[in-house]
């Protein structure tokens, strides 16, 4: 245990920014916690996908959540602080970084991290017409008038 | 080892094919968007919206249609419903996946549920409650078929309760304890007709009666008096016709049929009485 919160560990991002981290931290992110098991950290671990940008973020959310840890399963307090500071730390993106979280976080395997990016997005298409989804999503509507109608006919009761 | 063996040859295999592409994905970068995510990312983010939106972003074009599609049968396990035999208002709901059943009161009207303990229910548990969940002064009582040493064990709580409470009684349950399959509430003991050899409930407009059935002789019939609350011996039925089995019994009132009491089935309900607890 002593020894997890001593460790340092550097981590690399695409374009050559260094961040240190505690070993704690760095076990955040399974693939890097794979990486210190077999004992293959000795240099700076370089991430090929992420930017350094979005690793300080990433960075910054493990952090949190090995500080503010709740203590056990039955510390709702806890859990709610947790949950409102994540709600705080996604508020300050765009899509765009959202998009490029989403991607990094399941690269670096940080099951906490994608969920909320995810579920941010998910969030923010609810009660979104299609045509605002179309907006957000950048794409062109590639249906035809009647295959459009066909898919509104089906389930009419959700577009009500 | 092998972990990190597969991680530093999947980037350095990346760099070294998308070396060439890598610019124009550079430039590209700015117009990603959320459909150029893997498709299980998509999935992932499709999976979170309710049915609704998700039917609604599958107007926005095939692509996300294929996701939302495809996010609809989500990996749940669907619940089994059962509807109780006896026609109490109770259901039993089953998710196969925790093969386990819960045990609740449950209005598919007004979607209302009143918890109640969980119970470790056996394939056979009997249930019954004295009167509706919503009033405090209901009871659900239960015994099953499958005992320690055969000993009975009862057990019962009201609504809301944290826990079951178990009593455990050194009596044998009778031989024919398969056959019953309704527990009835009543306050106090039915009358005891000495020679019967079983007993059945029924009810007609509100009126009940039981019914002792004999070996060798026709059977009587008894008339719950409503003030008195005392059980009555009458000579006819008036017209009524009274079918009882272990499982079930009816009456109706039928005037062609003559009102003299047959004895018709032989199998009975046999009525069985506790004597002593043993520990609570």
């Amino acid at each position: 245990m002593a020894s997890s919160s001593t460790n340092k560990f550097v981590l690399k991002s695409n374009d050559d920014v260094s961040f240190e981290v505690t070993e704690a931290v760095a076990r955040e992110f399974q693939v890097i916690a794979h990486i210190i098991d077999d004992d293959c950290a000795k240099k700076a671990i370089p991430l090929s996908n992420v930017t350094g940008e979005i690793l300080s973020k990433m960075i910054e959310y493990g952090k949190k959540h090995i500080e503010e840890a709740p203590v056990d399963e039955e510390d709702e307090e806890g859990k709610k602080k947790l949950q409102i500071w994540d709600e705080e730390f996604m508020k300050q993106f765009n899509m765009e970084i959202v998009f490029q979280l989403i991607l990094a976080s399941n690269y670096l395997n940080n099951k906490g991290l994608l969920d909320l990016t995810c579920c941010t997005v998910a969030d923010h298409i609810k009660d979104m017409t299609p045509d605002e989804v179309r907006t957000l999503f950048n794409v062109k509507n590639d249906y035809t008038t009647e295959e459009e109608e066909e898919i509104r006919k089906e389930n009419s009761w959700a577009f009500e | 080892m092998g972990s990190r063996r597969n991680w530093k040859l999947g980037s350095s295999k990346n760099k070294k094919k998308t070396k060439k592409k890598k610019k124009t994905k550079r430039a590209k970068r700015k117009n990603q968007t959320f459909l150029d995510l893997p498709s299980d990312l998509l999935q992932l983010i499709i999976s979170l919206l309710p049915l609704k939106d998700n039917i609604r972003a599958s107007t926005v074009c095939k692509k996300l249609q294929e996701a939302c599609v495809s996010g609809r049968v989500v990996d749940k396990t669907p619940w089994l419903i059962y509807f109780s035999k006896i026609d109490d208002g109770s259901y039993e709901l089953y998710d196969p996946s925790m093969q386990k059943k819960q045990l609740l009161f449950f209005n598919p009207f007004t979607r209302d549920r009143i918890p109640v303990p969980s119970l470790g229910m056996a394939y056979d548990q009997r249930m019954a409650f004295s009167c509706a969940p919503t009033s405090t002064s209901c009871l659900l009582f239960t015994v099953s078929n499958v005992t320690l040493n055969n000993y009975i064990t009862v057990k019962t709580c009201s609504p809301n309760a944290k826990e079951w409470t178990s009593y455990v009684f050194r009596e044998r349950l009778p031989p024919n304890y398969n056959n019953i399959e309704q527990i009835v509430f009543a306050n106090g003991r039915p009358p005891r007709h000495p020679g019967s050899n079983g007993c059945f409930m029924t009810e007609h407009q509100g009126k009940m009666f039981l019914v002792y059935m004999y070996n060798h002789m026709n059977p009587t019939v008894l008339k719950l008096d409503d003030t008195s609350l005392e059980w009555t011996e009458i000579k006819t039925l008036g017209g009524l016709t009274i079918y009882a089995s272990a499982l079930c019994s009816e009456s109706r009132a039928e005037q062609n049929q003559p009102s003299v009491l047959h004895h018709g089935i032989k199998k009975v309900l046999e009525a069985w009485i506790v004597k002593e607890e043993e520990e609570d």
